[in-house]
């Protein structure tokens, strides 16, 4: 039994401090040493793998082309009555869901925000709000649009517009000024109908007073680009009505 | 003698056994070391102050240590993600002291 004063203690204890030092320093120092291995190594295995993704999804995307003009030719050499019917009730349900590009005579309305003037009182007052585009979009509609798209963006069944801080989300893509509501449907009675709406007649007083743009362009064309996000019901379920 | 043998003794395990960090010790191993580092010189320093004191340096050493893996715990637990840098600092400092002191004594400069 060694006593806790006795001088063996005294030499004992704190030669021991310092092997427990030594040993610490050194599990560390390998422990360090064998992590960033360990990171060296997994990048490289990391890197190796995305490569292989992207080879395999190239291949893939091929496959998928070749796959798709097989279709078509079946498609085009098989004059079924029914096929041919069926394709075209697809492409009008495509068109109308907003899953391709439709273009078309149709008007584009021109919605800015006001340049950076000093005198503005309130910042949300010299900016589109969503809002603003949703009573446009609206009087669109009403007016007989047959698409719409904001900035590209189309519309569809579960399309929304609203802001998020500064910014404005349409199909939760963050869109910027100036906005370009485009629309398709009859020229004329189009631009007639919105140009008597509530939000047209506001909109003038506003670029006036605020300074905000807005404008309609007739171009001979419209495009309007497809929908590109996921639609994919969970919840609602087709009705067998008949 | 008896230090220099157990400073041997103690490198030669760690390079010898070659233990395992579990994964959740890392973060806490080096801030330990720090602590560790700094109680040997400050035991240095004590010892050429003619101050030294065994008793001191042993609980020093051993509560630094804990106390700062401890408080780097505790600081992952509440949110403080930099924990370590408030150890790694104070330590830092002390070492720097305690080694500049050694130097005045050594070297009277």
């Amino acid at each position: 039994m060694i006593k806790r004063n006795s001088p063996t203690a005294r030499a004992i204890a704190p030669a021991l401090v310092v092997g427990l030092l030594a040993f610490l320093l050194t599990v560390d120092l390998s422990a360090q040493n064998s992590a960033s291995k360990i990171n060296a190594t997994r990048r490289s295995e990391l890197a190796a793998i995305v490569a292989e993704r992207q080879k395999s999804t190239a291949a893939l995307e091929s496959r998928l082309a070749q796959l798709r003009a097989q279709v078509a030719a079946i498609a085009a050499s098989a004059g079924s009555a029914t096929l041919r019917n069926l394709q075209e009730a697809m492409a009008g349900i495509e068109a109308a869901s907003g899953s391709t590009a439709v273009s078309g005579p149709g008007i584009v309305v021109r919605l800015a925000d006001a340049g950076p003037t000093d005198q503005s009182t309130n910042q949300s007052d010299s900016r589109i709000q969503d809002v603003d585009l949703q009573e446009v979009v609206n009087a669109l509609w009403d007016a007989g649009a047959e698409a719409i798209a904001i900035n590209g963006q189309r519309l569809v069944s579960t399309s929304a517009i609203r802001n998020a801080g500064s910014a404005v989300l349409v199909n939760f893509r963050v869109l910027t000024s100036p906005y370009l509501v485009e629309a398709i449907g009859d020229q004329s009675a189009m631009r007639a109908s919105f140009e008597a709406s509530t939000i047209a007649h506001r909109f003038k007083t506003w670029e006036q007073v605020y300074g905000l743009g807005f404008s309609i362009e007739q171009p001979s064309t419209v495009q309007v680009s497809a929908y590109t996000g996921s639609v994919r019901f969970r919840y609602a379920q087709i009705q067998n009505a008949r | 003698m008896l230090v220099v043998l157990s400073l041997l003794v103690g490198i030669g395990l760690g390079v010898g056994l070659h233990p395992v960090v579990p994964p959740s010790w890392a973060p806490y191993l080096p801030m330990a070391v720090m602590a560790a580092l700094d109680s040997v010189f400050g035991g240095l320093r004590a010892r050429f102050e003619g101050t030294f004191n065994d008793r001191v340096f042993v609980i020093s050493f051993l509560s630094n240590a804990i106390l700062a893996a401890l408080l780097v715990w505790a600081g992952t637990r509440l949110g403080v993600q930099e924990m370590e840098i408030a150890v790694v600092v104070v330590f830092g400092v002390r070492i720097f002291q305690n080694l500049a002191a050694i130097r005045r004594i050594l070297f009277h400069a």
